[in-house]
């Protein structure tokens, strides 16, 4: 039998008034999801390798209010309750915090970027000269050259990405389940450095001896997309690193997505004499899609900011090109290659507005993925 | 009775059973097409990396371009020390911002929080280093230590206060509610009961983003910048292992590449074991609150 | 079109729990039979058993015998999926597919089975819609969403999607216990209806259900069949006491 402490005996609401008003008092009270516990109790191999903050729950917002619920009890002791007031005015101090970094980070962006605005308006984002010396900037080859490596990336991943989500969450028995999901989030891990030092040392140079060549010989290299086969650094070996490294994203995304469909609708399939396939093709992706077409957004909002890897394998060649297998440039090497050494105002400003334009890509796919999950969990 | 009704044909049937044992198999590609580049990854890396991996390497300051030898020492430092203080002041903030948005933030500043701590998670890691270049290289007027630490907590913050109020999340209601029927405020509640229970979840989010911005280069390109030699001061321009692989991996000497390849396989070790000491972490905290 | 279903010695494990044991016991075509007991006695594992919805189960073993007429259905010759065919299921809560329209969640199975095509697979909805004494209700919607209806006819809905197959057995797993009265009323009707043509299973914990839908009815416990009888005799004259405990609410 737990003696209550006497001293700390619930006050009535208007006690608690100090800090909190009633109507701000309803909402404290934690309450767990009951899914969330599900996840506590996952397998240690199942627990995230990776720095992915994307989620797709469309139940991430706040904890949800009781309102006349549970209530915690008002400190009785004024030490307590400066110990309560403060401790609440300092984490949402450090709150406050976030909300001002993020909108510093717009606004330095903005501030930074003012003279290629003025110089140029939107139309920077459409002209296709970038030449310091001269003083002429225009995005539209870095713009060209990101979303045609992102796209094909997401075309060669998502499939892939699909396949392993399936597999993970349908069919693979548990004791392989687990250290697979692992070696996928693995596969996260890696920096992007380390993937562009292998893009430089191994893949470029076998996409030029043997990949590319065969492409070209294949019936796909009748796509108009691929022209000539030419040196390792291009187009196309950009978007097989960016494949590589968005699909254990989109992989275990998706995973989510498809553990999310409830089990009754694969059983409704199944007793009516579907194969597992089926099942799996024509009830379960049917049900999870748009929260797997969400995972490919959110794939290519971080395919579209990838660097490293980008800046090492795509050969730089300022050139609006729709040939994969000629040098590119992409948003984020041309900030990676030239902000460090850029000398006049106008080229800082320059980059600096690309990183802007960036900025807002990832915003918006970001921001359409999470609404996309909301309307399905209406 | 007769089972002579046969509803379902039987070549079609088959054709059926072949499709979905094909599908299967084409899932199993998929996953080879993800686990073959992994693999020949961490084997080269290994490798390479290993076979140039030296004492020198980690203890010696670089050498000349030309003659080679010497070591990535000031690199290491360079990386722990941006690291380092990234998280200094990456984890109060994180942490802090992550418990307002669990425990008190059903409310307008909660809300903004929990938003835009998403949209600063998603943007690419560059920005956060143009960001610190404008605010603090091009007022300084010089590259320095501390705007690549800026840069990289930009990036820390919003991953580590994402994860912390995940974490709280999954404590259940009914140990706050205990807490609170023993007579304990709000304030204790969130100290004693609350964030010790999610402590191995906290822990684990803040080692996972503490190796991702160990990996970053992007946003050091221009902040932290490059150095030959030992670090002078927080304001001085540094080396770090991710800009010196990038530096070396672009050069044109052949030692050079050696060399990125032995910093390539210390970074990666350094990603991959403080990912697996989290994982431990999390494991040994979860067999714990199981009662094993 | 209706058949019979024979357990012998049918037992369902768990891991190490047995769940069903050793189960002898006969289902007549062309009938209702009941399958009461409380919370936990086996009867929904059972009737998992009888259409291998088990299979998915990576922990479940089955063993015994089951027969869908003379054929053993955990032998070798039998496909698990054309067995599905026969032995159709509907499930405790309404599950239509919420991605199909009415119409697709009955077109579904025929069109995959390739039972039916065009205009044949037009009668077949009308005919199933209808047996399933929805049609006059959803006729003039059959392109609106499976999810639009209420949620009796939503159950409906899933067992005309089960009679689109054309099943020998029909596995009802507690079908009403989601409904409210007037619904599950129209199931009881529609059950009745069923049985002139198929083979029914039902399990139910509702006693007043099983006693005026079936024609047999069997009482599980503790994962054992206690006792097996026409509904009426079991009802009013059970044998073994702990029958006649449950039947007369001193547990379960």
């Amino acid at each position: 039998m737990v003696e209550p402490d006497l001293r700390r005996v619930p006050g009535p609401p208007v006690e608690a008034g100090g800090a909190a008003g009633p109507g701000r008092a309803a909402g404290r009270s934690g309450v767990a999801r009951p899914e969330s516990g599900r996840a506590a109790a996952a397998s240690p191999w199942a627990a995230p390798l990776s720095p992915r903050t994307e989620t797709l729950s469309p139940l991430a917002g706040p904890l949800s209010p009781r309102r006349g619920g549970h209530r915690p009890p008002a400190p009785f002791r004024l030490r307590d309750r400066l110990v309560q007031r403060w401790f609440r005015y300092a984490t949402g101090l450090v709150a406050a915090l976030v909300v001002a970094v993020t909108l510093i980070v717009a606004h330095q962006l903005w501030v930074g970027s003012q003279s290629t605005w003025q110089e140029w308006g939107l139309s920077f984002l459409t002209r296709t000269e970038w030449n310091p010396v001269r003083g002429e900037f225009g995005a539209l080859p870095f713009i060209a050259g990101t979303l045609l490596t992102s796209l094909m990336a997401l075309a060669m991943a998502v499939p892939v990405s699909l396949g392993i989500a399936i597999l993970l969450s349908e069919y693979a028995p548990r004791f392989v389940r687990d250290p697979l999901i692992f070696i996928v989030e693995l596969l996260a891990a890696i920096p992007s450095v380390v993937l562009g030092l292998w893009g430089i040392f191994v893949l470029a140079p076998l996409m030029q001896s043997r990949i590319l060549p065969a492409i070209a010989a294949s019936p796909l290299g009748w796509l108009p997309i691929f022209g000539e086969p030419g040196p390792g650094y291009n187009l196309f070996t950009a978007s097989v690193i960016l494949a590589i490294m968005v699909l254990p994203i989109i992989a275990s995304l998706s995973r989510e997505v498809l553990l999310a469909v409830p089990l009754d609708q694969k059983e409704a399939a199944l007793a009516l004499g579907s194969t597992r396939w089926e099942a799996v093709q024509h009830v379960v992706l049917a049900y999870g899609r748009s929260g797997i077409f969400s995972a490919a957004i959110l794939g290519l909002a971080r395919a579209l900011g990838e660097t490293m890897a980008v800046t090492m394998t795509i050969g730089n060649r300022v050139a609006l090109t729709f040939d994969y297998f000629e040098p590119g440039y992409s948003m984020t090497a041309i900030i990676a290659n030239e902000l460090r050494e850029a000398a006049t105002e106008l080229h800082v400003s320059a980059l600096v507005a690309v990183g802007l334009v960036l900025f807002c890509l990832s915003f918006v796919l970001n921001a359409a993925a999470r609404l996309l999950v909301l309307r399905l969990g209406r | 009775m007769s089972t002579e009704t046969f509803v379902v044909n039987p070549v079609r049937l088959r054709l059926r059973m072949v499709r979905d044992h094909a599908m299967v198999g084409l899932c199993v590609l998929a996953l080879a097409a993800a686990v073959v580049p992994l693999v020949w990854i961490l084997w080269d890396v290994m490798a390479i990396g290993a076979a140039n991996l030296s004492w020198a390497f980690l203890t010696e300051l670089p050498g000349p371009p030309t003659v080679g030898g010497g070591g990535w020492a000031n690199a290491i430092v360079g990386s722990a020390v941006v690291v380092g203080m990234a998280m200094l002041m990456g984890v109060p903030v994180g942490v802090g911002a992550g418990i307002y948005m669990s425990e008190y933030g059903d409310n307008v500043l909660g809300r903004a929080t929990r938003f835009l701590s998403e949209v600063l998670a998603g943007i690419p890691s560059i920005v956060a280093g143009v960001v610190a270049y404008g605010l603090i290289v091009v007022t300084m007027g010089r590259f320095s230590a501390m705007s690549g630490a800026v840069a990289l907590a930009i990036l820390f913050i919003p991953v580590v206060a994402i994860t912390t109020q995940e974490a709280l999340r999954l404590i259940p209601r009914d140990q706050r509610e205990a807490s609170f029927a023993l007579g304990m405020a709000e304030a204790p509640t969130t100290l004693r009961v609350v964030l010790p229970a999610a402590m191995g979840n906290v822990l684990t989010g803040v080692m996972i983003a503490t190796a991702r911005i160990a990996g970053e280069t992007a946003p050091l390109l221009f902040t932290a910048f490059n150095n030959r030699f030992w670090m002078e001061g927080l304001d001085q321009p540094t080396a770090t292992i991710p800009v010196n692989i990038y530096a070396y991996a672009i050069s044109p000497f052949p030692e050079w590449h050696d060399q990125a390849w032995a910093g390539a396989f210390v970074l990666l070790a350094i990603v991959l074991v403080s990912n697996v000491i989290a994982r431990t972490l999390w494991a040994r905290r979860a067999r714990f609150m199981r009662g094993e | 079109m209706a058949e019979r279903m024979t357990t012998r010695q049918l037992t369902v494990r768990f891991g190490n729990a047995e769940a069903v044991r050793r189960v002898d016991m006969e289902i007549p075509p062309r009938s209702v039979t009941a399958i009461i007991g409380p919370s936990g006695c086996g009867k929904t594992t059972f009737l998992r058993a009888l259409n291998r919805m088990h299979d998915f189960t990576p922990v479940a073993r089955v063993e015994g015998s089951v027969r869908l007429g003379d054929r053993e259905i955990y032998g070798n010759g039998m496909n698990p999926v054309e067995l599905r065919t026969r032995v159709g299921m509907v499930f405790q809560r309404p599950n239509p597919f919420p991605t199909m329209s009415i119409r697709q969640n009955v077109t579904y199975a025929p069109k995959r089975h390739g039972l039916a095509r065009g205009p044949e697979l037009e009668e077949l909805v009308e005919r199933v819609l209808r047996q399933a004494a929805l049609w006059d209700e959803v006729k003039d919607r059959l392109d609106h969403s499976a999810t639009s209806l209420s949620g009796g006819q939503q159950q409906r809905l899933c067992i005309a999607r089960a009679l689109a197959v054309e099943p020998q057995v029909l596995l009802m797993d507690e079908p009403a216990s989601a409904l409210d009265p007037t619904a599950t009323q129209k199931i009881e009707d529609l059950i009745y209806d069923l049985k002139q043509e198929y083979t029914i299973v039902i399990v139910t914990h509702n006693m007043q259900q099983a006693g005026r839908v079936s024609d047999h009815t069997a009482f599980f416990y503790m994962g054992h069949l206690i006792e097996y009888g026409a509904t009426d005799d079991l009802f009013t004259n059970p044998r073994n006491e702990r029958t006649e405990a449950y039947i007369t609410g001193r547990f379960g």
